[in-house]
């Protein structure tokens, strides 16, 4: 019977497990963070220490992105920038580095500010990752068309 | 008109009908692709609004508003879709390209279409309020890609582009060939013009020279009947002086019938005419003047030349031409080749001689004009004239090395 009872704990923590964390996950439309766009009535600039750089999936069937997680100079809030997909975004951006970014907010949450960047501003540079409407700049002109993605 | 003038003439109204063209296509492309663009914007308003009844239904149904949109995305031409709550907020959404909807609380209360600009084209973003039964109000967001109609008037832009580019090519093509005739045309008809009023100096002088010949020859016939009387009732020792002088008379006067017959229109007597023949009486005639300069008179044909023409009157002019080079060679050879070509037949006369000066040989045919101390200048301005008669042409070479070369081309048949 010791096995049965173990057996039926591992299938009721597996069933939590799947409520939990899989069927919200499934719910967020196979989006890896929450429901986010480029909101253009929440377009802000703000100016940073960079934090950590990481690589993540954001959007399902696409290549991971670059995100950056900043220490805003002024207020000291934490806040992960949305930049581009990693293949995108050419230039180097090492920890400790102040930059400034133009984007959207768009929701927070376990202390930190989400941002979806347009222009980011490091060592004097401008690299524009998407048009003044969220446009992405990696989806190319009016002959490449991106694949179906889904924000929600 | 002058040449320029008919370029003008024929160009200006072309570029008119060019700029014509250009305006009425432009004017006939803008007005297809405005009822093109309102035919499209009128069918994706009633696929929106059948979009917006769907997702009532669903609400009604009692459906969440959460997950509705993807269950209606996927439309090729759909960019991105949003579910927006009472207070605009999106509640669902989907989108082709990661994380973009451009929709703004400032745009939005524009009206229920309005046509933004991307990098992916021209979007038509629509707005179609949905209340459901319970009486929660929702509002669909769509964004239609109008970059099918871009793609269309830019397909119609270039083909138009390369239509008018063919239609200018060729019709300058076409009018610069009719400037090319008109203009061999008019150079033509000058050349003819030259040609007549050639003929009427040409008829003047003869008129005039018939006359002087006339005038003289009376008085040079009674001298002649003069000194023929003297010569017979002269004493011996005066008789040898009174024929000289008679002798002298007699030769102004066969001078003067020269010029008279020389000026005459020709009168052809045409027969078939072995060139072979004809040179050989010519070489015959010169045979005596040839040995005694040591200056051989060669004659050669590659096959036999024969045409048609008058033989003593070709007789005269070769013997002119071939004469002429013996003259003018003191050492060497006069070489004659006689070659038919096709309907023509050509005859070169090359000499070893001193040569013509470049500025002579314009010249060289022109009545009266010599290059030798005691000629007349009637020799070569007879020749051109039984050449023309003939329908033939001649011309004088300088050759390298020395000497020159005289080409004659007869027609077989005379036109």
């Amino acid at each position: 019977m010791e096995p049965l009872r173990r057996r039926k704990q591992i299938a009721v923590v597996a069933g939590a497990i799947f409520f939990v964390v899989l069927v919200p996950a499934r719910n967020r439309a196979f989006g890896q963070t929450p429901p986010h766009f480029y909101n253009v009535d929440k377009e802000t600039r703000i100016e940073g220490t960079v934090e950590d750089i990481l690589m993540e999936p954001r959007y399902e069937a696409r290549a991971p992105f670059l995100v950056v997680i900043l220490e805003e100079k002024d207020t000291r809030r934490r806040i992960s920038v949305e930049v581009s997909p990693a293949w995108f975004f050419k230039e180097d951006i090492h920890k400790g580095e102040r930059i400034k970014v133009v984007g959207s907010l768009y929701g927070s949450g376990e202390g930190i500010v989400n941002l979806i960047a347009r222009e980011v501003q490091c060592r004097g540079r401008t690299i524009t990752v998407r048009d003044k409407r969220g446009f992405p700049t990696w989806s190319g002109g009016r002959r490449i068309r991106g694949g179906q993605g889904n924000g929600a | 008109m002058k040449s320029r003038g008919i370029l003008f003439f024929f160009l200006l109204p072309f570029v008119a009908v060019l700029l014509l063209f250009l305006t009425l296509s432009s004017l006939n492309r803008a007005y297809i692709r405005d009822k093109t663009d309102q035919l499209v914007r009128e069918q994706l308003l009633a696929s929106a609004t059948i979009l917006s009844v769907s997702i009532k239904h669903s609400l009604d149904d009692g459906s969440g508003p959460e997950g509705l949109i993807a269950r209606y995305g996927g439309e090729e031409n759909i960019y991105y879709m949003a579910l927006l709550n009472a207070r605009d907020d999106v509640v669902d959404w989907t989108s082709r390209f990661e994380g973009y909807l451009p929709f703004s609380r400032q745009s939005s209360g524009i009206g229920e279409a309005w046509t933004i600009d991307s990098p992916a084209g021209p979007i038509l973003n629509i707005l179609r309020p949905i209340t459901s039964k319970k009486g929660d109000r929702y509002s669909l967001y769509l964004g239609y890609s109008l970059s099918g109609l871009d793609d269309m008037a830019a397909h119609s832009r270039t083909n138009f582009f390369l239509l008018f580019g063919a239609l200018a090519v060729v019709g300058l093509f076409f009018f610069f060939g009719i400037y090319v005739l008109h203009r061999n045309s008019l150079a033509r008809a000058e050349e003819a013009m030259a040609e007549k009023k050639e003929k009427e100096r040409f008829k003047a002088i003869s008129g005039f020279t018939a006359g002087v010949s006339h005038e003289i020859k009376n008085p040079l016939n009674s001298l002649s009947l003069l000194f023929e009387y003297l010569s017979k009732k002269a004493p011996g020792e005066l008789r040898r002086d009174i024929d000289l002088g008679r002798a002298e008379v007699q030769k102004i006067a066969r001078i003067v019938d020269l010029f008279s017959d020389e000026l005459k229109p020709l009168v052809l007597n045409r027969t078939e005419i072995r060139l072979a023949d004809v040179f050989a009486d010519v070489r015959s005639a010169l045979a005596g003047e040839s040995s005694a300069k040591g200056v051989p008179v060669l004659y050669a044909e590659k096959s036999p030349a024969v045409l048609q023409g008058d033989r003593g009157l070709l007789g005269q002019a070769f013997l002119n031409i071939v004469k002429n080079s013996l003259e003018a060679t003191s050492s060497g050879t006069v070489q004659i080749e006689a070659e038919p070509s096709g309907r023509e037949v050509v005859v070169r006369v090359a000499d070893t001689g001193k040569g013509i000066a470049p500025e002579d040989l314009g010249r060289v045919f022109e009545p009266f004009y010599s290059t030798k101390a005691s000629g007349m200048g009637v020799g070569l301005y007879l020749v051109k004239k039984i050449v023309d008669a003939h329908g033939g042409s001649i011309r004088l070479d300088h050759r390298e090395g020395g000497g020159t070369t005289t080409t004659v081309v007869l027609p077989k048949e005379i036109p």
